[in-house]
């Protein structure tokens, strides 16, 4: 008796995972859905939330008006935003989460670089796309291990040669390097020393600092000692105000250069009269007001910008801009490929061509996840605390 | 040996545990109810090991989630940037825990209390900090792993890669159980509850005392370094913060909340330390305070565990009767 209900036991186990086996195949058929889940994580709490925050109020409000324009192909769509607080964990549960359990087509996302690099691997795997609204150049390349993620900010090595240029025309040989020792600036690090080769660039001093640290007047010291004649400055808002602080209490008079990843009043407020007289290459958000009311991208900012001071009566920044372009990029694919099968959004992400938005023109490709050249990118410089055009 | 009963529950359990991932992939979204027990299972692996350590051998650690971190970039060392095969990572993660936790055991083990206590801490936070500021293995960002390959089999495979990891930590954490089991009810295992209960009439009858001490010390941080390279590989991503003070914490709250005397009580630890933020949404922020109340409350009042509850029950109405 014991061994037939042995056997029996076995025979139901087998059979059991052939069940599951069938079941798999069941489930990848698409499925007839009222509405188009969209998913979202950003880092609207914690260190990165000064860039999160813009980022999901953005998005929502573009849900907003995409649904009360009628929806994609006829169906509402629904964001189902998340918080990564900027922990990779949290956005590897957050994604897990998005994909398995709602059921998402495709995520908009993360804010950081770190939290971008860290579940690219897990986003490959669920097969699902995922446009990012971090800037390291990492996240989309190499291509073959990124072929379901994209971005839409300015690659950190697109905005570092943008920098070494204006440093050749100012016969600017020697620089000292400051960065983050975290995603977006281990990445700026990596380029900078990449591409310094090719311009002539010396790199005399390679430094580091932690967002723990309480300032850099050491590091600054040692880069100080090298007599470089320029600096470049590798963060987003918190981390540069740290450093451009100590290198005006340290009494460093050399040009200083810093990322896009700055480009907010977050940095403003922070640095204060410090700031001054930075240069960094961004996108034209910051300075609408002095775009030529011809320039391509004037009419698109300006009603973006509009639209967003009068629904959070607050300026909005380009974090928020990069992840409206997100969520459109995302919907122009699912309009392209009339379908909210997976694979098609991705591929149809890669056909889309000449596309405005508001961090520059898109021009994706099989080989190009970002779509962006350098022409995305203004110059601005840091004068009385404000953003001033310097080359358009 | 092991008992009738447990021979029993063990079966029990193991055909429930085979079926689950069944009856969840019925409903809609199961493969994410399936992820759910995973990290369950990495957990109940170590907690089982900190079961024999904290409930039998009568010491304790703050430390073993540092563990799971040694086991983590094990695999990171040979699958990343070796390129080996997923089982030498695991092999190395496994000599790993056994030299450092053999090597450190001679020295921790000689505390007691809360001297203990402070002192493996101290361990989970160094190799915390070792892991952060180690560059190679990508320092505070942290670092990608390969999918999880066992010679031609690869996990990520599976449109469900998560009935794959199931299968692969229920059947370790069964094996785990068995061996447990056997070993709690065995000559050893009674030396080890004398010790428990008194280290020094337990040395003045001849059991030697160090020896088992290592021994059990030894084999839950090599349980913990499995776990850690499972759920590396499970997460695809490793970061110093996976595993941290926190997980230490959560671990030993577990091991607490279940019973310390008994095996089986772990399983319903985890299991409900896992299952509740699940079903209550994340406590984020406050997971330390919720945590840190749940331990005081069953040490207070139920320093048996939640296991201890029937016993008690029935005690109660025996007395109301008397």
């Amino acid at each position: 008796m014991k061994k037939i209900l042995g056997y029996f036991a076995i025979l139901l186990m087998i059979l059991s995972l052939f069940a599951n086996c069938a079941k798999k195949e069941e489930q990848s058929a698409p499925q007839v859905e009222e509405k188009i889940k969209i998913g979202a994580i950003f880092a609207y709490t914690g260190p990165a939330s000064f860039l999160g925050e813009p980022e999901k109020k953005t998005a929502e409000m573009l849900a907003e008006k995409i649904n009360s324009q009628g929806g994609v192909l006829g169906k509402k769509i629904e964001l189902i935003v998340k918080d990564t607080a900027g922990d990779p964990q949290k956005a590897l549960n957050a994604i897990k989460e998005l994909v398995q359990k709602d059921g998402v087509v495709a995520i908009i996302g993360p804010t950081t670089s770190g939290v971008s690099l860290a579940i690219k691997n897990e986003m490959n795997n669920m097969q699902t796309p995922l446009i990012s609204c971090a800037a390291s150049e990492d996240i989309v390349v190499p291509i073959e291990e990124s072929k379901w993620i994209f971005k839409t900010p300015q690659s950190d090595r697109m905005a570092i040669e943008k920098i070494f240029e204006l440093m050749k025309e100012k016969k600017i040989t020697k620089i000292g390097l400051i960065t983050a020792d975290k995603g977006f600036g281990l990445g700026g690090a990596k380029q900078a020393e990449k591409l310094a080769p090719q311009f002539n660039i010396q790199i005399v001093a390679n430094e580091k600092f932690s967002s723990e640290d309480p300032d850099v007047n050491t590091q600054i010291t040692k880069i100080k000692s090298k007599k470089p004649q320029a600096i470049l400055c590798w963060d987003t808002d918190k981390g540069s105000a740290k450093v451009i602080k100590s290198i005006r209490t340290m009494k460093l008079d050399v040009p200083v250069y810093m990322s896009h990843g700055i480009a907010n009043d977050g940095y403003l407020m922070a640095a204060g009269e410090a700031g001054n007289g930075v240069i960094l290459p961004c996108g034209r958000l910051v300075v609408l007001d002095q775009l030529a009311d011809t320039h391509p991208q004037k009419a698109l900012l300006k009603s973006y910008s509009d639209e967003y001071m009068a629904k959070y009566n607050e300026k909005p920044n380009q974090f928020g801009g990069y992840a409206y372009d997100s969520l459109m990029i995302l919907v122009e694919a699912i309009k392209k490929a009339n379908s909210t099968d997976k694979e098609q959004i991705r591929s149809a992400i890669e056909q889309i061509k000449n596309f405005s938005g508001t961090a520059g023109t898109y021009n994706f490709s099989e080989t190009d996840h970002n779509g962006l050249d350098k022409s995305a990118f203004c110059i601005v410089e840091v004068k009385d605390g404000k953003w001033v055009l310097v080359q358009e | 040996m092991i008992t009738k009963k447990d021979t029993f529950q063990l079966s029990f359990f193991f055909i429930i545990m085979f079926f689950l991932p069944v009856i969840l992939n019925s409903f809609q979204g199961g493969g994410y109810y399936i992820g759910i027990f995973v990290p369950i299972g990495f957990f109940t692996l170590t907690a089982l090991g900190l079961n024999l350590l904290i409930g039998f051998a009568g010491q304790i650690s703050l430390g073993h989630a540092g563990f799971m971190t040694i086991g983590a970039y094990s695999s990171v060392y040979i699958c990343n940037k070796l390129g080996y095969s997923a089982l030498y990572g695991f092999a190395l993660s496994i000599l790993l825990n056994f030299i450092i936790g053999f090597l450190i055991s001679k020295p921790i083990l000689k505390l007691k209390g809360h001297y203990l206590a402070m002192a493996t801490l101290g361990i989970g936070l160094i190799i915390q900090i070792i892991s952060r500021e180690f560059m190679y293995f990508g320092g505070g960002e942290g670092i990608s792993l390969p999918d999880l390959k066992i010679f031609d089999f690869n996990f990520n495979d599976f449109k469900h890669k998560e009935f794959a990891y199931y299968y692969l930590v229920w059947l370790l954490n069964f094996c785990v159980l068995k061996l447990s089991l056997n070993f709690i009810n065995s000559k050893a295992g009674r030396a080890l509850k004398a010790l428990h209960i008194n280290e020094l009439a337990a040395q003045s009858l001849g059991i030697n005392v160090t020896a088992y001490k290592t021994f059990i010390f030894v084999f839950s941080t090599i349980l913990a370094g499995i776990s850690g390279s499972i759920a590396a590989h499970y997460n695809s991503y490793i970061l110093p913060t996976t595993f941290d003070l926190h997980t230490s914490i959560k671990l030993v709250t577990m091991v607490i909340l279940g019973g310390t005397l008994n095996i089986w009580g772990t399983l319903f630890g985890v299991f409900i330390l896992m299952i509740i933020p699940e079903l209550l949404g994340k406590f984020d922020e406050y997971e330390g305070i919720v945590l840190g109340a749940v331990l005081i409350v069953i040490l207070l009042f139920l320093p048996d565990g939640l296991t201890s509850i029937p016993k008690k029950l029935k005690r109660l109405c025996f007395k109301n009767n008397g």
